[in-house]
């Protein structure tokens, strides 16, 4: 046993030596230098750090796009977080960011109420901030109080965003025929913007395109923490049903709910396309009912197998989704900090002086062979952001830069231009 | 003959092996202590030496300070309970919904002491929740802490809504000073002389060696277990505190995973999360530190967030091992 115990010690001794110059190594890999990549370089060196909220197809292509197109070019490096999922942890990692240097930190983990303790923070390290949400009651001191190393934020255009799933049920919805939806609300009761807005605009096209009245308001429906009937004068079966996969019971009760025969529209406000699937493939079969599913989602393994898998009745697993571009949220997010960093901070606010959003336009995604098209579009050979892209969004390389402008051009990136471009 | 040949036996001097000395160095009393102290200073010297000085700047030192302040308090804290070899995870929802009453407080009041006393009070309460049913309904801490875990977790999400209820930023800044060191000192001296100088810290361990031995010899584990509880309870309330002025917010999310944090940082400070004679109040303190340490120390070094998780998982394991005995027998609460 000493014996083994010996072995056992000189095993983990290497593995983790190898382990710790592997790690060491390839840091210059993961993350961008100057010089590297064949790229010319140009403009001064900037250390950013990046706070993850969860590690998936879209975070590896995010951190391909700084470290691999971004960095050499700008002559920036890129240090990624862990998974942050709360304050604390945002927190941590901008105190450990700090101290290796970093000018600034990129947030794509929307701490809303908190983006000021956030900025505060970076303020007393001297980096820049920005942050993946918008600007509301809860948040709107930050945006008043200027602070010098505020960058403002970057968000999809969430009335947009909703605005693609109403459009979708206006026109697939036949009315004609009984229905009943269960709306997977998702953390829209804690505020979440874009989980509101879809939620919502959901529960208004049925609200339209039925007729009906619903009970209480759509905004009390939305924002309920319990699960909640939609009840209306037309008697059509509505059940919103809020919270998150990762929550235990969820998907139990999402289960149970769709046992009991009423609901076959799933439509869901936040991304557990895969999470669900296979819930209501066994309903699907139990009952031997077309279940339909709209949902928001995102490009991965996730979506285009579900957009590409059948149901029992030969229809798309996935009927509608919405997807964004990687690269463009990033290019977004890049110029907001570099602004900054390169003494162009007015190009980061508004009208009126404070720091602006900026907004992006998701994409509707109704077959796999758009999706086909438009997965293929953002990948390492051809950016949907491309530096002529990133340089509009840059008040050093386009002269006479404002906010607005660089709203325009963002909003000028859309599904036509891209395929134009790209196609 | 037989007993000329047994003198011979006893002249022949003992031959002991590397592994035998080994033994009889992890069975010295200071071994619990400086094995995990020795460790972190190798750890703090490569990262010193691999960052060219910088890992020993001021400000490097006092964030990984900060950073261990609250899982080493919890730590600290939760050794009364661990040492009576009873295991109580749901400290980190204890400790949120503490900071939920404490931040509800000075949303009414406007007031950080009371926000700290409430805290307080709320952490000592919650602790005392906890043992009541542990004693009354004679069920062991690790059950009631599965359930106590999802009642303060949902008690989060109801008080505390979609908004995080805030605290005022500057007034909070200003507690993380003198206040906090100070207070965590005093805890940390307070935890240390109960547990290694007075009879209650001996009672508690006896109790996690042997609780049968332990009644037999007359010890009331009911009253050892409220003890405990009490001291855990003041500590994570102390912790709740330390949260609630490092985010000046408090989210309904608070404090969830962190009874696993606790856990973690105990073991790699050296002590056996099923107490025993070898327990001590300081392992989580060191242990917090060390995790500290490690996520700093490779981020200074550029490693990347994805390599981290990897070398850092490496490095606890191999702390565990070093620190650790290997069963000869089937488990007992003695060993790991």
């Amino acid at each position: 046993m000493k014996m083994n115990k010996r072995f056992g010690l000189k095993v983990a001794s290497v593995g983790l030596s190898a382990l710790i110059l592997a790690g060491c190594s390839s840091a210059p890999s993961t993350s961008g230098s100057s010089g590297s990549g064949g790229e010319s370089s140009d403009g001064d060196g900037y250390k950013i750090g990046v706070i993850e909220v969860q590690l998936n197809d879209e975070s590896t292509n995010r951190a391909t796009w700084f470290n691999d197109y971004i960095a050499p070019k700008y002559n920036c490096e890129f240090m990624f977080s862990e998974t942050c999922s709360d304050l604390d942890s945002c927190m941590t990692f901008i105190e450990n960011a700090a101290m290796a240097g970093c000018d600034a930190i990129i947030n794509y983990y929307a701490v809303g109420s908190d983006t000021e303790a956030l900025v505060q923070l970076c303020a007393e390290y001297g980096m820049v901030y920005t942050e993946n949400g918008g600007r509301n009651a809860a948040n709107e001191a930050v945006f008043t109080s200027n602070y010098e190393n505020f960058a403002g934020n970057f968000q999809a255009d969430q009335p947009a965003t909703g605005k693609l799933f109403y459009d979708y049920l206006e026109e697939s919805l036949d009315t004609s025929v009984e229905h009943g939806f269960i709306v997977l609300t998702g953390n829209a009761y804690q505020g979440n913007a874009q989980q509101t807005e879809i939620s919502s605009n959901m529960l208004s096209a049925l609200q339209d395109l039925y007729g009906l009245t619903y009970e209480s308001t759509i905004a009390d429906l939305v924002a309920s923490s319990a699960p909640i009937e939609a009840t209306n004068d037309k008697g059509i079966e509505i059940y919103c049903y809020p919270g998150a996969y990762s929550t235990s019971g969820w998907l139990e009760g999402f289960s149970a709910a769709l046992q009991t025969g009423k609901y076959d529209y799933s439509l869901q406000a936040y991304n557990c396309l895969s999470n669900t699937a296979t819930a209501i493939e066994e309903v699907e079969s139990a009952l031997n009912k077309d279940i339909t599913v709209i949902g928001f989602g995102s490009f991965g393994e996730a979506l285009t197998t579900a957009m590409n898998s059948t149901d029992m009745f030969g229809n798309q697993s996935v009927s509608m989704s919405t997807v964004k571009f990687t690269s463009l949220v990033s290019a977004m997010a890049f110029s907001k900090v570099y602004n900054c960093l390169t003494g162009n901070r007015d190009a980061c606010l508004d009208e009126n002086g404070e720091p602006s959003v900026l907004l992006f336009q998701m994409e509707a995604v109704t077959s796999p062979e758009q999706l086909a098209e438009m997965s293929s579009w953002d990948t390492t050979d051809k950016w949907v952001a491309d530096y002529d892209f990133v340089d509009s969004l840059l008040a050093d390389r386009t002269e006479g830069l404002t906010s607005a402008q660089a709203q325009e051009n963002i909003y000028a990136m859309n599904y036509d231009a891209i395929k134009a471009r790209l196609g | 003959m037989s007993a000329a040949s047994g003198m011979a036996i006893q002249k022949q001097s003992p031959k002991l092996t590397l592994a035998d000395r080994i033994d009889i160095i992890k069975n010295k009393r200071f071994f619990p202590l400086a094995f995990p102290l020795a460790m972190l200073a190798v750890l703090v010297v490569l990262f010193a030496v691999l960052t060219g000085g910088q890992f020993l700047q001021g400000s490097v030192v006092k964030n990984i300070f900060n950073q261990s302040f609250i899982v080493g308090t919890m730590a600290t804290a939760v050794a009364f309970i661990y040492s009576t070899g009873n295991i109580d995870f749901s400290v980190g929802n204890v400790m949120g919904l503490a900071c939920v009453f404490g931040a509800l407080a000075y949303e009414v009041t406007e007031s950080m002491p009371v926000m700290i006393a409430v805290t307080l009070v709320g952490g000592i309460a919650l602790m005392m929740c906890n043992c009541t049913l542990c004693i009354a309904c004679h069920i062991k801490p690790a059950m009631v802490a599965i359930v106590a875990m999802s009642i303060y977790s949902a008690l989060c999400t109801v008080l505390v809504g979609a908004d995080p209820i805030r605290v005022d930023y500057q007034a909070s800044k200003a507690l993380e000073g003198g206040f906090r060191y100070g207070t965590f000192i005093l805890y940390f001296l307070v935890c240390l002389i109960l547990y290694h100088r007075t009879a209650i810290g001996r009672k508690l361990r006896f109790i996690g060696g042997n609780e049968t031995c332990a009644v037999q010899t007359g010890i009331n584990t009911t009253k050892a277990q409220i003890i405990a509880f009490v001291f855990a309870g003041v500590g994570v309330g102390l912790a709740g505190v330390y949260q609630t002025i490092r985010t000046t917010s408090v989210a309904q999310t608070v404090g969830s995973g962190m009874g696993m944090d606790v856990m973690l940082a105990t073991v790699l400070g050296g002590m056996s999360i099923f107490g025993g004679t070898k327990s001590n109040v300081y392992a989580g303190l060191i242990g917090a530190i060390t995790v500290t340490v490690l996520n700093t120390g490779l981020l200074m070094l550029g490693v990347s967030s994805t390599m981290i998780q990897g070398v850092r998982g490496v490095i606890f394991l191999l702390l565990v091992f070093l620190n650790s005995e290997r069963q000869k027998t089937l488990p007992s609460r003695q060993q790991f």
